[in-house]
């Protein structure tokens, strides 16, 4: 093309040489003029310059431009006005000028010769522009002017330019990173290899085998993945160099070539730091591990053995390594499985076990077969999988399971064959967790009702107790034991009572956990305790009967014997005053009955009230020998009359008891020694023992008069009994004073017990507990 | 010599008490129930009172408050004769404002004595009944 266009510029220079084809083909036409003189060469030059349909110039020898077509203006924007008389250098680029120049005066110095080439041009607007530069220097008026036609070939050009830099882009990468990588044929033949893998090879193996090259190997490498990349898949990996047993971590990629070929890109980097690091932390992880972890390869052959393996196993790392696992660890009944699983597992890396933790039996080094939780899982190693097993000794767990288990079923038979409901609630009772059988006997419904509707069993109670047991219930103390006492009704109308017994269960940081309780029938109880009560009612009301009567028969008694003795009194009185003494022994005799009877009623009261329990005593301070001196002298006048030597010993000390019953205990023994003593001695003595700290006070009276016989010394102390039927009428008294003071004495806490010998005399000792005082007061 | 109002219901024991008050000259006004008493105290304002206990109308604790209460009656010391011999009934007595008792059967003669031995106390103070 281009060199037809300069033809065509050249045309009217060589006009008898001009090639018809062309000058038809690209506008020659215009070529066409009106003859064949050299003048009309030049003078046709600049015209058809201008009108030429490529970029054309004509340039003078100092490359100003003399003449451009419309269309060069055009490619480079610019008007033609302003591209003429400029020098053609100033529209390349400042780099490009001198080689601009160059080419110009190699035009010129081969005059007629096309010389062309490539340039850029900086257009009006800045931008480059490749172009074919072709001149032909000619003969234009005895000078020369240089024909130059511009092609455009920016397309191609910048295409090339990207591709260079992307390449030498890519090259950088490939030589900057810290890997080796190189690439091969699918038949083997290294293609590329980078500059550190050239480094570490020793040598550049492009073009030979790669395992005869990397490896140093007659035949493909074992572990080549050419196959799989030739198939379009990416393989990452980790191998270990057989050379220096560094570890590389492998990424084949697959590239497909222009014919269509896959070529492998092995891209390899060294991770051995890493790997290292890795396998220290997984040693150290695994040898502090309370569990056995162990590895397996391929073969199903033990490839890591840690020391919590050795303890829970039995075997040493050196007899465990290498050996196959289900020979070392699998009892005989679950060989099979394992035999059958295995090659599955081996080939997918899944299986049952796989991901999960179960339950299983391993047989230790001794033959023992333990319980142990296995965990299992599948690691992918230099492409090829990798079981790892972590084994936890559960042998513990289970056999605390199994005490757990048969505790369980003990508590379990208990509380299912016990006649109480025992029931467990949550911490805040509000939800059953369970309720013994007994519970559908005694309610006669069925358990289900309590587990979903926990108020349930609020509805079964009777109505007159339901208020008050959801009032019990809703404001017990969480923390507190509670006892609740309440009617049911069971479906068929039956109403039962209920008791129920609850207890909070604390957890270890003393908050409920839970309650607990038992819940029994208690019906027929309650029928007794009624019953009870009735009956202690009814014991009451006989008791207040008979206080009530016992209390109007004495002051019935004594109103008609008021007048009985009021009346011998005042006959006595008023005949004495008379000087009538006819009568005075009658009326002593009625006064002396009289007197007795009021004796006996005194005595029957007394009696009365120790055997129902009214009796209470009103302990003082007071001085215990103006006490026993006081019992003397009013006993005096009858001891004077039976001519006794009345002794009573100085017991000089303040004690603290009832001073009336002690008088009235003392005065019965003394008057009845007294009593039965003719012409004889009666001697009173005090002893105190020990009555510093609450010991006891003993007061003795020693008569020397008609005694006892020893088979009737514990009937004296019967009621309404003396020795002798006889001696009532003989020696007078109610034949309650034993009896009544024997019954005080030991109301106090003390006794009165007896010594004696007949027709020698009696002894009588008092005693009861008492405190010494330093002075009278209560 | 004194003015002596007997409280009592039961003949025998009227004819009994009065008796023996003669013997020692005293002068004697009879009422035969509780509310009687209390009238006769402020009419006749005795310088002692003998009263039973167990007495129709009202009984001798009853009246013994009210005469406590009057003002005009509250020093006259009474003296109760009750067959009531159970200890309790003597401390209610006591409480009611009584100075003393004597038990049925009275034994007159000391019971003389012991009216003597009141009415030698006198001018007596009133006496508050105890809480």
């Amino acid at each position: 093309m281009t060199h037809t266009e300069i033809d065509r510029l050249d045309a009217p220079q060589q006009p008898k040489n001009v090639d018809p084809g062309p000058s038809t083909q690209g506008g020659g036409n215009r070529c066409d003029g009106p003859g064949p003189d050299p003048a009309d060469a030049t003078r046709f030059r600049r015209p058809l310059c201008e009108a030429n349909p490529a970029a054309c110039f004509i340039l003078d020898q100092r490359a100003t431009i003399l003449s451009c077509s419309r269309y060069a203006g055009e490619l480079l924007g610019y008007p033609i006005e302003e591209l003429l008389g400029r020098s053609f250098l100033t529209i390349s680029p400042e780099q490009e000028k001198a080689e601009a120049l160059r080419w110009l005066q190699e035009s010129l110095s081969r005059p007629g010769e096309i010389v062309q080439a490539e340039f850029r041009k900086i257009c009006r607007d800045g931008s480059a522009l490749w172009v074919n530069q072709k001149g032909r220097a000619v003969p234009e008026d005895g000078e020369a002017v240089v024909l130059v036609a511009l092609e455009e070939i920016g397309g191609r050009r910048s295409a090339v330019a990207a591709l260079e830099q992307n390449e030498a882009r890519y090259r950088a990468i490939v030589e900057g990173v810290d890997a080796l990588i190189y690439v091969c044929s699918p038949d083997y033949r290294i293609e590329f290899m980078n500059r550190r893998l050239i480094e570490r090879a020793g040598k550049d193996g492009t073009g030979e085998l790669c395992y005869q090259a990397l490896h140093g190997l007659d035949s493909v490498c074992p572990w080549c993945v050419n196959d799989r990349v030739a198939r379009g898949e990416t393989v990452r990996w980790e191998v270990q160099s057989p050379k220096d047993g560094h570890w590389f971590y492998v990424v084949d990629t697959p590239i497909r070539n222009a014919d269509g070929r896959i070529s492998k890109q092995a891209f390899m980097q060294d991770v051995t730091e890493r790997r290292t690091a890795d396998e220290a932390r997984l040693r150290r992880v695994t040898s502090s591990a309370q569990d056995a972890i162990l590895m397996m390869d391929s073969e199903g052959r033990i490839s890591s053995w840690n020391s919590a393996a050795e303890e829970i196993l039995g075997y040493q790392k050196e007899e465990a390594i290498g050996k196959n696992l289900y020979q070392l660890l699998v009892p005989e009944c679950q060989v099979k499985a394992y035999c059958q699983a295995l090659p599955d597992f081996l080939r997918s890396g899944s299986g049952n076990a796989v991901g999960k933790t179960i339950e299983i039996q391993a047989r230790r080094k001794d033959g023992r077969d333990i319980d142990v939780d296995l965990s299992l899982s599948a690691i992918s190693l230099n492409g090829e999988l990798q079981a790892t097993g972590i084994i936890r000794d559960i042998s513990e767990r289970k056999k605390a399971e199994q005490v757990l288990r048969e505790s369980e079923e003990k508590f379990r038979q208990l509380a299912e064959n016990i006649r109480e409901v025992f029931y467990v609630l949550n911490a805040t009772g509000d939800r059953a967790l369970y309720v013994s059988p007994a519970y559908e006997q005694i309610w006669g419904r069925s358990r289900e009702n309590v587990y979903q509707d926990p108020s349930a069993w609020l509805e079964t109670i009777h109505p007159d107790d339901r208020k008050r047991i959801r009032q019990l219930t809703a404001k017990r103390q969480r923390d507190k034991a509670l006892e609740l006492e309440f009617r049911i009704r069971t479906p068929d109308g039956t109403e039962k009572w209920i008791r129920s017994q609850s207890f909070p269960v604390l957890d270890g940081t003393g908050k409920v956990a839970r309650v607990v309780g038992i819940a029994e029938e208690t019906t027929t109880q309650k029928r007794y305790e009624e019953e009870l009560i009735r009956a202690r009612e009814g014991a009451e009301a006989a008791s207040r009967a008979k206080s009530m009567f016992l209390a109007t028969m004495s002051h019935e008694l004594r109103t008609p014997l008021n007048a009985i003795l009021g009346f011998a009194e005042l006959l006595e009185l008023e005949m004495s005053q008379r000087g009538i003494h006819d009568w005075h022994t009658e009326l002593r005799k009625i006064r002396g009955a009289g007197n007795h009877l009021l004796d006996l009623i005194s005595d029957v009261m007394d009696l009365s009230k120790i055997e129902a329990g009214k009796m209470e005593l009103n302990p003082t301070s007071f001085d215990l020998d103006a006490l026993v001196q006081e019992v003397a002298a009013s006993v005096e006048p009858l001891a004077a009359k039976n001519k006794i030597q009345l002794h009573a010993a100085s017991a000089p000390a303040i004690v603290h008891a009832d001073r009336t019953r002690v008088r009235q205990c003392l005065f019965n023994l003394v008057g009845n020694a007294c009593k039965f003593t003719h012409d004889g001695h009666v001697t009173i003595q005090v002893t105190m023992d020990n009555c510093e700290k609450g010991g006891c006070c003993a007061i003795r009276v020693a008569d020397t008069g008609i005694g006892i016989h020893a088979e009737d010394l514990e009937k004296i102390f019967g009621d309404f009994t003396q020795a002798d039927a006889s001696t009532t009428r003989k020696f007078g008294g109610t034949g309650l004073g034993l009896a009544i003071s024997r019954k005080l004495s030991r109301m106090m806490g003390g006794d009165i017990t007896v010594e004696s010998t007949p027709g020698r005399g009696s002894t009588f000792t008092l005693c009861f507990p008492a405190t010494l005082r330093d002075e009278i007061g209560s | 010599m004194a003015r002596i109002l007997v409280v009592e219901d039961d003949a025998d024991n009227q004819e009994l008490v009065i008796r023996f008050l003669k013997h020692e000259r005293h002068e004697v006004v009879l009422a035969p129930d509780g509310l009687a008493g209390v009238r006769a105290a402020q009419e006749h304002l005795p310088e002692l009172i003998l009263m039973d206990l167990g007495l129709p109308v009202l009984d001798g604790w009853e009246a013994a408050q009210l005469i406590r209460k009057n003002s005009a009656t509250a020093h006259i010391p009474i003296i109760a004769l009750t067959a009531h011999a159970l200890s309790e009934e003597v401390t209610r007595a006591v409480e009611s404002g009584i100075n003393d008792y004597e038990l049925k059967p009275v034994v007159y003669q000391r019971l003389m004595k012991k009216i003597e031995r009141f009415l030698s106390l006198a001018p007596e103070a009133p006496v508050a009944p105890r809480a």
